[in-house]
């Protein structure tokens, strides 16, 4: 027994929701899968990889390397070559189907992957067109991914495509912590791992499952079920109808998971538990309609006593035996460590918990550099552009070439009317190298944005520098996700000063931010100059770049660079001449109070730089908003 | 009589002690997941990876593989020595040296990954994958200089098969994957930018480095290198015997590296040490209780001690204090970790 196979499930400890929600889609696929989320080095892609040792099915990875045409399939060059038919070789989705799609780091995969996903996950059916290429078929996918919502975030439509979400405990008892790296090292270090003890778990936990599948289909969901499920969505204030469906599927394992073919009230709130937290709308969580504090408090003790009550009958050690443990109170001894888990018991279904909480920065809404016809380098997440890197979308192909990005299509296309006269090699096409097409390709890279802010004394009033770096810092955090390259000039007193040269370290502007202190004159001019030139340097030392200009400010500048010239004139002017310089886009946040002393200046050098204008509440982006630009996209 | 034939030698390598370190252990224990060097332009640290070359092991591999793979370790084996094994062959042994392989910032994603061979493609309509720089540093170090430049696309890459250990490609109708563990070792200067978290928490170890301060080591620096651009071989020559030595007891420390012993109040330790620097993941725990056995093994010890942890620990945590995007980064202060591990000692006793 020396083949001692992937890390077996049965041996991770701690993480009971994530293997709880796994073994719910094993028992029922229907329910499409989880959404894993959880911080760096908690063992989310070992789980995944461990679900190998309980189940038949294939786990297909999605690597972020991926190709569209590698996704969903395309014309097989060695068979297209050697018959001079074009044959479809299957991509990754095809090998997926009724399988499991394991995509880790599921919130870097590249837009338009994620796109082809979203609409086979809606349709159930892969459809291939393109290289010449139409095929059509079905595609049932139970999806498995991994992310970390405290550093990345995950398009809100594509999360909803995840059946289940389940996030990682934190397992921060030094007991638990010695035991991971005990089990770990002898995983890593011992030939015979899987032991007789071992292998027995894991036979069980796989009979266990097979047991649970064959009772789901024994179980029926009543009318008064499905109404029950639909009262819990609405309480939810979820977002769809996918969550009623889904929910359907979860009550019915959660209920062949803890062996009855009768559906419960628990079961639906187990179920719930792992079904509607990613499906909530921000800012609407049902926390708000929970009971009063107090009320909060008498039930928590209930609870703890309800908890000690039936502490015999219902053990939770899905360490050992997550598939049977219910039944089985003498194989589940608690360690003494384990008061945090055992409020995790039955009730921690009781309460939904949030996902992907915002702190106090908000989310900005979308913006980013217009597109243009120009072909770059670089990757990002803001503007959609040409590149000469050979990821990112084939829009078409090009005789030009440039990286051997080889559009096979187009290649065949170019060969085609020689063939009668070109001397067969064997080969069904004859290719030379004068038919070569290659792929020309769009792809996201990130901007330069170059801040301006505002430090004058006027700031200092009614909490507008506040409100200000809130939104800087909302900006700084939407770059941070979208991989933008920034920096920073404040103005104040006398002049303007570069606090931040252009650095792909966003957090340092954020350390900076912190730090600004308002006071003195105005001089927007010279702030807005020294940002123009910040970005001028930097657009002779790289050309890609796709800078934009946000001036934060009231508008209230009354310090000229030209002291013959009037501020507010001398404020036009620079404005005029930045509208001409085509490379570059501005923006401007207003922050000044609407009210009837206010001054439209801000609004007035918006119009003069051609940028786009927001007063601060504006740049929040809504939710409805987002989902409207969506479905404009598609 | 070139330099490429006579690198630098490690011990000829003045100061920078918590960088050499490093380095050795994770040749003893490759699993300790490599090392990052953070530090200003002209402070060795390119110098101290590309002499380690020379203190390399020899490594067993499956004969006539194009990934290196150990013949030893069945779970991860490439798609040809699976074939091999599934048909009942038995595997020819090479010893091959660990190796050093580059990765350039300017490195593009299908050299990085491997991509479909065009010229095999178009003449031959054949599908053949041509292995990238994941394959070639299999079982190897791989080394980025200055990895905070790297191209956000391609660290996403290197993430992808660090988790795993393995390469897996889908791109220009390749489908392909191969077995791709290394030790990454990085240099950066943080003045150019910082490295994303989720990369920073692939490095095992890191180490800050500092010029030199002291004007007689500086001074004998300079004539080192002078002495080295002059002549390498003689310069090699004069070495050999203290590289031999570090050769031979980094040897010796990985034959032993899993007879040392490491106690449950060690674990304990480790664990008590990473909750109170309010350290998320399991990756340092492993890291360290991985390095500070290495580091065992190398002082030829059959134990892992206190003192171990102690020493090690400032290696394991310096690039660990900050979690969140946009949380103040903490300072990483050695004398914490004493402390905590002694008011564990004094309560347990």
């Amino acid at each position: 027994m020396s083949e001692k196979g992937c890390f077996p499930f049965c041996e991770i400890i701690g993480q009971n929701d994530i293997k709880e929600a796994l073994l719910l889609n094993l028992i029922n696929p229907d329910i499409g899968g989880v959404l894993i989320d959880g911080y760096g080095g908690c063992a989310k892609s070992l789980i995944c990889e461990s679900l190998r040792s309980i189940t038949d099915k294939n786990i297909v990875k999605l690597p972020l390397n991926i190709s569209e045409d590698r996704l969903v399939g395309s014309v097989d060059i060695e068979k297209t070559m050697k018959t001079g038919r074009a044959h479809l070789e299957k991509g990754v989705l095809s090998r997926a189907h009724g399988e499991i799609l394991f995509i880790d780091d599921v919130s870097l995969l590249p837009d338009n992957i994620t796109d082809i996903l979203m609409s086979v996950l809606s349709t159930g059916e892969l459809r291939v067109e393109r290289d010449g290429i139409s095929d059509s078929e079905e595609c049932r996918l139970l999806m498995i991914g991994t992310m970390n919502s405290e550093k990345t975030t995950l398009r809100k439509s594509m999360t909803d495509h995840f059946g289940m979400y389940a996030r990682a405990e934190k397992l921060d008892a030094p007991e638990d912590r010695s035991k991971i790296m005990r089990i770990r090292d002898e995983y890593d270090t011992n030939e015979n791992f899987m032991n007789d003890d071992r292998l027995r778990q894991t036979e069980e936990l796989k009979k266990a499952i097979e047991n649970a599948r064959e009772r789901l289909k024994e179980i029926e969901v009543s009318g008064e079920t499905l109404a029950a499920i639909a009262r819990k969505v609405i309480e939810s204030n979820a977002e769809g109808h996918r969550a009623d469906m889904v929910m359907k599927e979860a009550v019915m394992a959660v209920a062949a998971f803890h062996e009855r073919t009768e559906i419960t009230e628990e079961d639906i709130d187990e179920a719930a538990y792992f079904v509607l937290p990613h499906r909530m709308r921000p800012g609407a969580a049902p926390s708000e309609e929970e009971p009063q504090p107090q009320e909060e408090e008498e039930k928590e003790e209930d609870r703890q006593q309800e908890e000690e009550n039936k502490d015999n009958e219902h053990n939770n050690d899905p360490e050992r035996d997550t598939g049977q443990q219910d039944r089985d109170p003498e194989n589940t001894p608690r360690g003494d460590n384990d008061e945090e888990t055992e409020n995790n018991g039955e009730s921690r279904f009781k309460s939904i918990p949030k996902a992907f909480e915002t702190g106090e920065a908000f989310q900005v809404k979308d913006f980013s550099h217009e597109k243009d016809r120009k072909v770059r380098k670089g990757s990002g997440r803001r503007t959609q552009t040409k590149t000469e890197s050979t990821s990112g979308r084939y829009i078409y192909p090009t005789m030009k070439r440039k990286n051997n990005d080889l559009a096979l299509d187009a290649t065949i296309r170019a060969a085609a009317p020689f063939q009668k006269k070109r001397q067969s090699n064997g080969m069904k096409i004859i290719i030379k190298n004068e038919d070569i097409r290659e792929k020309v390709r769009q792809k996201k890279i990130s901007n330069l944005l170059v801040f301006v802010v505002d430090a004058s004394g006027s700031m200092g009033a009614v909490k507008r520098m506040i409100e200000a770096k809130a939104a800087v810092l909302s900006l700084l955090k939407d770059a941070y996700v979208k991989r933008d390259k920034v920096g920073m000039v404040t103005f104040s007193g006398e002049g303007a000063q570069v606090v931040l040269p252009p650095t792909r370290s966003t957090e340092r502007g954020y350390r900076l931010l912190e730090d600004i202190k308002t006071g003195g004159k105005t001089p927007l001019n010279a702030g807005i100059e020294k940002g123009l030139r910040v970005i001028e340097n930097q657009l002779r030392q790289n050309p890609d770049i796709m800078p934009m200009l946000i001036v934060i400010t009231d508008g209230r500048g009354n310090i000229s660079i030209d002291s013959s010239k009037k501020p507010a004139e001398e404020l036009l002017d620079i404005g005029e001449m930045i509208s001409k310089e085509k490379r570059l886009e501005t923006m401007v946040i207003d922050i000044e109070n609407n009210s009837l002393t206010s001054f439209g200046i801000a609004g007035k050098l918006a119009s003069a730089m051609k940028a786009k204008y927001y007063r601060l509440d504006e740049i929040k982006g809504s939710q409805i908003e987002q989902i409207v630009r969506k479905e404009k996209a598609q | 009589m070139s330099k490429r034939i006579y690198p630098y030698p490690f011990t000829a390598i003045i100061g920078q002690e918590d960088m050499k370190l490093g380095l050795i252990l994770n040749i003893i224990d490759p699993k300790i997941g490599g090392i990052l060097a953070f530090g200003e332009k002209g402070t060795a640290k390119s110098t101290a990876v590309r002499a380690m070359a020379g203190l390399l092991p020899e490594i067993d591999t499956v004969k006539g593989c194009r990934y290196g793979c150990d013949p030893a370790d069945t779970s991860k084996l490439c798609e040809a020595c699976k074939d091999l094994l599934a048909g009942g062959g038995v595997f020819g042994i090479e010893k091959r040296p660990m190796k050093v392989v580059d990765l350039p910032v300017s490195a593009t994603e299908d050299r990085v990954v491997g991509t479909l061979d065009l010229e095999e493609a178009i003449h031959n309509g054949k599908k053949k994958f041509e292995p990238g720089i994941l394959a070639d540093a299999n079982r190897g170090i791989l080394y980025v200089d200055e990895v905070n430049l790297l191209d956000d696309h391609i660290v996403d890459l290197l993430l992808d098969s660090a988790a795993m250990g393995v390469n897996t490609v889908e791109r220009e109708g390749i489908s392909y994957s191969h077995p791709a563990t290394f030790v990454l070792v990085g240099t950066m200067n943080p003045e150019e930018g910082e490295l994303r978290p989720q990369l920073l928490d692939r490095f095992g170890l890191s180490v800050r480095i500092t010029g030199i301060t002291d004007p007689e080591e500086r001074v004998k620096i300079i004539k080192y290198r002078n002495e080295y651009d002059k002549d390498p071989e003689a310069f090699a020559a004069r070495f050999k015997e203290s590289e031999e030595e570090l050769a031979e007891r980094i040897v010796r420390a990985r034959e032993r590296l899993y007879e040392v012993e490491i106690s449950d109040d060690i674990l304990l330790s480790i664990a008590k040490v990473s909750v109170a620097l309010e350290i998320e993941g399991h990756r340092s725990d492993l890291t360290l209780m991985k390095a500070a056995r290495a580091y065992a093994a190398f002082e030829g010890r059959k134990k892992v001690e206190t003192d171990d942890i102690k020493k090690i620990a400032a290696l394991v945590y310096l690039h660990r204090m900050r979690s969140l995007p946009f949380e103040q980064a903490r300072e990483f202060d050695s004398s914490v970790i004493g402390e905590i591990i002694n008011v564990k000692e004094a309560a347990g006793e």
